[in-house]
């Protein structure tokens, strides 16, 4: 094993990869409990009622989804926690922060990938892409953990809105929950899943989110301006 | 002289002046104290004038109640006899859809209308002018003695002819006779107004809850009509038959009389269950499966009474039927009553009573249901998930039903099939059984989707032989007593209308059935002859059969008929129900959602009767969940939702699309890169 093979950059603290942890077990528990939920649309179904008579029964169902909802909820709270409170979460935080670069970088990767350019954009500590999944995510959490709470709680949101609201707010909680919540399905199981396992230069995956670790290889590909960038980071802050 | 001028009016100055002081000082005219409870009262006759048995002055006549409740500051008869219980329709325009469908009707009531039939073939009233006598099935005068008479409460129909005039003084006015032709006029055809008198609107029937419905049903069958109030309330004894042309007498009950020779009788303002029941209760196990008892519904259970949902004048609290002596009764909104549609959901509904605790109704609970749930079922869908008497499904007019016990005979026409499709002979029950021996047969409602909410309904399936005519839309009927003749000649002779006996049993219930073209030809053929036989008028007229929402004009040509989804047949009635309601341990979703929601549960995966018989004879089923129109769960069509929806399809396409495109490029350019 050479030198830059090694994993001995980190890149993930312990507290990152919990959130991350605890993220994942939560959406994968979210979106299996979901199918059942989904079945409901088609309740004339004798085949997608047979789903859910698998899964035990909606009341089951339910528990479980309501659970994986607190765990995701408990997941997005810490994570807020560890934006505020921790000095590498506030700079994680700022350095996720969309900027012109990273449409720069997106028009550049698509040059490249069409032959246009010899070389791909390089990246600092988040790719454009990386930045794009943890955005989609942020707002996701914002979406559905807002209106599940909506739902979750219909006679206590009813008291406390305006009269006339609460059918907009209701309708618009439900289309809300239930679209958001493909979008975020496919987006991860597509999308994410595809740039950290099934990308051939990633394929079968890393263990970052595991140990937190990338080579030096690695860096120098996919974040060669990291040091650069946190440095200008510490500089203006 | 002009001394004298002067004095002369200062006396008729003073005189005046005198008159009106004491004008002014007389006791005010005395009106009685509204106060809900009846004073004493003198009966009176028809001519206003008083009954009194004590004092033997006017002892041989009749009372009359509106000459009596109807007397001048009591009650206001006319406004009260507005009500859609007198009218029954009468003098209420024929709504839209029953003119494109029923040849036969002439107002939406029981009085002109559908009759009190789940389907055809039934009674109907002949219209006002005829010119062909074997063209007049019944007239005004045949609908009191039709059994309609039993339960109407007089007035209305039962007292003023189609042009407002009271029937026995039009006659004696127009110099009519009685029983006689009267210029086939279908309300004097025949009739004998004269003699009977009329039935005026009976408050006692409803008001004294020991009225005597069966010495009442008795005059009537005595055609001893304006007599009916004074047996019915027991005020007297009646003797005598206009029917069998014995002199008609009656014969006071003095104990019912104070000294003066007024009477006190026992006068009540809201109608009692039983008093309801003694209309509603019969004709509600044939169409509902109604039991009304402690043992089916929650609501008898606990004491409530009819009137406290279906309330009515001061009581109610709808405006449009509020009002001191309106009596318009609390109505709900059944598919295919269409009396007084303007009134429909007037009673008071579950959600006032359970929302509020008024009566004190526990008050709903339903926090783990989604909400679309209250905005796409009716609360006795759920509160209703079984009903535990038969009620009839089918009713079949077309074949001779030999059942025991059917009375009258031409009620053998009808051939009744319970939710199960199980032969029901339910004339005979009702002539051995009283409400409280109704046999237990559990089944579960039908599902109907009626004004965007779901019911549990029964959608009444017929089959029929009709009559379509050249130009007119819709379809007549053959009168009920001619099939039923038809069939019991042929049953005493069979060389007579021979076509009949092809007719058989082909799903081995014991029961014939109509179902396969050479019987629907059969039966299309009989009729056809049988009315020509009779000299009934064909003349550019076709004698079809209709099942449902079929019309067959042989048994192999058929089309069909435009109905509603929630309709088995443009023809049949369709009741909801609501009554005999489940309490909330038995209702749907008390065990939980798989209650509906699982592939055992009947809510979407019952099969329900689509046809009655299909080619074998058995009967044709189809999935609730296709009968509900289910697609997809409708989503939300208020503005904020269909917008939310569409901005994260949108959303959600043009991501996925370039995120897609942005892997593929990726592994292109990768491949690219290797090669």
């Amino acid at each position: 094993m050479n030198n830059s093979s090694e994993l001995k950059i980190k890149r993930f603290n312990i507290f990152f990869r919990i959130q991350h942890i605890l993220m994942f077990v939560s959406v994968t528990a979210l979106v299996i409990t979901a199918i059942p939920l989904w079945c409901l649309r088609y309740p004339h179904s004798s085949d997608l009622a047979g789903i859910i008579d698998f899964f035990g029964g909606l009341e089951s169902i339910r528990v479980w989804h309501h659970m994986a909802g607190w765990l995701l909820t408990f997941a997005f709270a810490y994570h807020l926690l560890y934006v505020f409170i921790h000095p590498e979460g506030r700079r994680d935080f700022l350095l996720m922060m969309p900027r012109r670069k990273d449409f720069q970088n997106l028009y550049h990767n698509i040059l490249y990938f069409i032959g246009k350019r010899n070389e791909p954009p390089q990246f600092g500590r988040f790719s454009y892409f990386e930045k794009f999944d943890y955005w989609g995510a942020f707002w996701g959490c914002v979406i559905m953990i807002g209106t599940g709470l909506i739902m979750l709680f219909p006679q206590k949101v009813t008291a406390s809105l305006p009269e006339g609201w609460q059918s907009a707010v209701f309708g618009v909680a439900l289309e809300a929950h239930f679209h958001e919540a493909i979008l975020a399905a496919l987006a991860l199981f597509i999308w994410h899943m595809f740039n950290v396992h099934f990308r051939p230069e990633k394929f079968p995956g890393s263990l970052v989110w595991l140990h937190g670790k990338i080579t030096e290889e690695e860096r120098k590909k996919e974040h060669l301006l990291e040091d650069e960038e946190i440095k200008q980071y510490e500089e203006t802050s | 002289m002009k001394r004298l001028i002067v004095l002369a009016l200062a006396v008729v100055f003073c005189l005046g002046a005198i008159t009106l002081q004491a004008e002014s000082l007389k006791e005010p005219e005395k009106k009685p104290v509204v106060s809900g409870v009846c004073p004493t009262f003198y009966l009176k006759d028809e001519a206003g004038n008083i009954i009194d048995p004590v004092h033997n002055v006017n002892a041989d006549k009749p009372y009359s109640p509106k000459q009596t409740c109807g007397a001048k500051d009591c009650h206001n008869y006319n406004k009260i006899t507005e009500g859609f219980h007198f009218t029954q329709g009468k003098g209420e325009k024929v709504p839209e859809l029953f003119a494109k469908r029923y040849n036969w009707v002439s107002s939406p009531g029981n009085y002109g209308g559908t009759w009190c039939s789940p389907a055809p073939l039934y009674r109907q009233l002949a219209p006002k002018k005829n010119n062909n006598v074997r063209m007049i099935d019944m007239t005004s005068f045949e609908f009191i003695t039709a059994t309609c008479g039993y339960c109407h409460p007089g007035g209305g129909p039962l007292e003023y002819d189609r042009e407002g005039n009271r029937y026995d003084e039009f006659m004696k006015k127009q110099g009519l006779k009685s029983g006689e032709d009267n210029g086939l006029d279908g309300d004097y055809y025949k009739a004998r107004w004269l003699d009977t008198g009329v039935i005026e609107a009976d408050c006692l029937l409803c008001h004294m809850p020991e009225y005597n419905f069966k010495e009442r049903n008795k005059q009537i069958d005595n055609l001893n009509f304006k007599w009916t109030a004074t047996a019915g309330s027991g005020f007297g004894n009646v003797e005598g038959s206009i029917k069998e042309n014995k002199p008609v007498k009656v014969t006071y009950d003095k104990s019912k009389f104070d000294e003066k020779g007024m009477v006190s009788p026992h006068i009540v303002v809201e109608p009692r269950n039983s008093t309801c029941l003694h209309c509603h209760g019969k004709p509600g196990w044939k169409k509902r499966g109604s039991s009304f008892s402690p043992r089916t519904d929650v609501h008898i259970r606990a004491g409530l009474r009819c009137a406290d949902c279906h309330p009515a004048g001061s009581k109610a609290k709808d405006k449009r039927i509020s009002g001191k002596e309106v009596h318009q009764i609390g109505k709900g909104d059944d598919p295919s009553g269409h009396v007084r549609d303007d009134l429909d959901n007037t009673m008071l509904d579950c959600s006032y009573c359970h929302t509020n605790g008024f009566l004190g109704a526990p008050i709903a609970k339903h926090d783990k249901f989604p909400q679309h749930h209250f905005q796409k079922i009716a609360c006795q869908t759920c509160h209703i998930p079984w009903r535990y008497v038969k009620s009839a499904q089918v009713q079949v007019s077309d074949v001779f039903n030999a059942g025991p016990k059917i009375d009258p005979p031409a009620k053998h026409i009808w051939t009744f099939y319970d939710a199960d499709m199980n032969y029901w002979n339910h004339y005979g029950e009702l002539s051995m059984f009283t409400k409280d021996d109704q046999p237990t047969t559990p089944y579960r409602p039908a599902l109907i989707r009626y004004k965007g909410k779901i019911y549990p309904a029964n959608r009444v399936h017929s089959t029929w032989p009709g009559i379509v005519e050249e130009g007119k839309p819709g379809i007549n009927q053959p009168f009920m007593k001619d099939v039923f003749m038809m069939w019991k000649i042929h049953k005493e002779d069979p060389s007579k209308y021979p076509d009949l006996s092809k007719i058989t049993d082909d799903n081995g219930d014991g029961v014939p059935e109509v179902n396969r073209p050479e019987e629907i030809d059969a039966v299309i053929n009989s009729v056809k002859q049988y009315l020509t036989d009779t000299g009934f008028d064909l003349a550019g007229k076709k004698v079809v059969w209709v099942s449902d929402d079929r019309i067959y004009y042989s048994g192999n040509k058929w089309e069909k008929l435009p109905k509603y989804d929630y309709e088995a047949s443009p023809y049949a009635s369709v009741y909801k129900y609501s009554h005999d309601v489940a309490p909330a341990k038995a209702a749907l979703g008390a065990k939980g959602c798989s209650d509906c929601h699982s592939k055992n549960s009947g809510f979407f995966f019952a099969q329900v009767l689509q046809y009655p018989f299909g080619e074998d004879g058995k009967p044709v089923t189809i999935k609730q969940a296709d009968l509900l129109g289910y697609k997809e769960v409708p989503r939300g069509r208020k503005p904020w939702s269909y917008w939310t929806g569409i901005f994260f399809k949108y959303l959600t396409i043009i991501v996925m699309a370039g995120l897609i495109v942005h892997m593929l490029l990726d592994i292109w350019k990768h491949y690219r890169k290797r090669n």
